[in-house]
């Protein structure tokens, strides 16, 4: 008898994951034309639930939590002159989507091509300082009243599998103050979950040391 | 018979009065604000039309205004505001601190400052922010872990230890908004709206973060 519950209950995981994949799949694919996209996706997948499949055919997996993830730093105005990163940089990027690096599926040749093309695109106010690298769990650990915050999707591109995007999630009925407690909560989270005592990095040590 | 006939005086323009007028006129902090904007104008006809074909998007304008500012933060401590009492050339820098420093260079945070969109850091905010460390260095405070401009325009101080955090934020309107993370996973919020004129010791918020910082971090 439990056998049996285990066959149905795997059974039926599978399938819900299949469809749940299929359907994440679609939504990520209409990226380019909805115009806000994290609030579009956040009314039909509550919860971050598109983090437990595969969101693009270019990825290797979807991300897990003890997984590496490795943003590109590229303002002095970010960095403290002791070499912490401050915190204020996930701000206005995660509510658009933060793109970052899965350490695991690249390596720090590939990094550092694309951090150097990131910067050639403005490069009267970019420069190439280096980067950090936060676990996925520093993000998804964010939670306020109960609900998740954040999520990390494996959006990877066909010309890097290992990107992947950061993202806030959107709650209408919040208000100003508890925009600001989740913005707080992230903060803390990364500050304590940031490696290298939260420094700022040079990419050899960010992928070798 | 020979009428005297008197010749109209004319003023010779000096170096520095060329110099002014090729060039937007606060880079070189000689003129206060009490003085007419159209100095370019009087000394050299058509000079803003050089100046706009200089620096057609004014950028180089603005980033000179940003810094002769800069020079002038720490000049008048007497009214306890970061803010200067009176736009002049004869001011000194006083920044005693590494903080304090860092926090009055954000004065030269322009628009899209991080090459991503960010917002210039208002003055505003930065002279509030100055009033509230100043009396935390005047009072032997236990100072902020960091201070931080945000891409939204606001500026941040934070606390922080190994499971404590402790933030204050400075918006342009003269929001402050403290946010501590209890022991309990809660985030407490609180908010006051302050002028830069105010005493920073009879803010209640100042109160409510001087508890804080003494119990908890």
């Amino acid at each position: 008898m439990h056998q049996f519950i285990r066959f149905c209950n795997n059974t039926f995981e599978i399938a819900f994951s299949h469809k749940l994949r299929r359907r994440c799949r679609y939504a990520f694919d209409r990226r380019e034309k909805e115009s806000n996209f994290w609030e579009w996706l956040d009314l039909g997948f509550k919860s971050c639930i598109c983090e437990q499949v595969s969101v693009s055919r270019h990825s290797p997996g979807k991300v897990r939590d003890d997984e590496k993830l490795v943003p590109v730093i590229t303002s002095h105005s970010y960095v403290a002159a002791d070499g912490t990163l401050l915190p204020t940089i996930f701000d206005q990027r995660i509510k658009t989507g933060m793109s970052v690096d899965r350490r695991d599926f690249t390596n720090r040749a590939e990094f550092d091509e694309r951090a150097k093309r990131l910067v050639s695109e403005n490069p009267s106010k970019r420069q190439y300082l280096g980067a950090v690298s936060f676990s996925a769990k520093a993000v998804r650990q964010v939670f306020h009243n109960g609900v998740r915050c954040f999520g990390v999707y494996d959006t990877a591109l066909s010309n890097n599998a290992a990107h992947a995007e950061i993202a806030q999630t959107e709650e209408p009925a919040l208000g100003a103050q508890d925009r600001k407690a989740i913005r707080a909560r992230l903060r803390k989270s990364l500050l304590a979950g940031i490696d290298h005592g939260g420094k700022v990095v040079s990419s050899s040590v960010a992928f070798d040391g | 018979m020979t009428s005297a006939r008197t010749s109209p005086t004319v003023v010779e323009p000096s170096l520095l009065d060329i110099v002014n007028a090729a060039w937007p006129w606060r880079a070189f902090g000689e003129a206060s604000a009490g003085q007419p904007r159209s100095l370019t104008e009087s000394v050299v006809p058509g000079g803003k039309q050089w100046l706009r074909a200089l620096d057609p998007l004014g950028q180089a304008s603005s980033h000179a205004t940003r810094k002769a500012e800069l020079r002038e933060v720490g000049s008048v401590v007497l009214n306890r505001s970061a803010e200067p009492r009176e736009w002049g050339h004869n001011f000194s820098v006083s920044v005693s601190n590494a903080l304090e420093s860092r926090l009055a260079s954000f004065l030269s945070l322009l628009d899209d400052w991080d090459g991503e969109g960010a917002r210039a850091i208002p003055k505003e905010a930065i002279f509030l922010a100055l009033n509230y460390l100043r009396e935390m260095l005047n009072t032997g405070y236990r100072l902020p872990t960091q201070v931080a401009p945000s891409p939204d325009g606001e500026v941040l101080l934070y606390w922080t230890t190994e499971d404590k955090y402790l933030e204050l934020n400075f918006s342009e309107d003269g929001l402050i908004t403290m946010c501590v993370h209890a022991e309990d996973d809660r985030v407490d919020v609180v908010e006051e709206r302050s002028d830069v004129k105010e005493d920073v010791a009879d803010a209640s918020i100042y109160k409510v973060l001087q508890q804080h910082v003494r119990d908890s971090i």
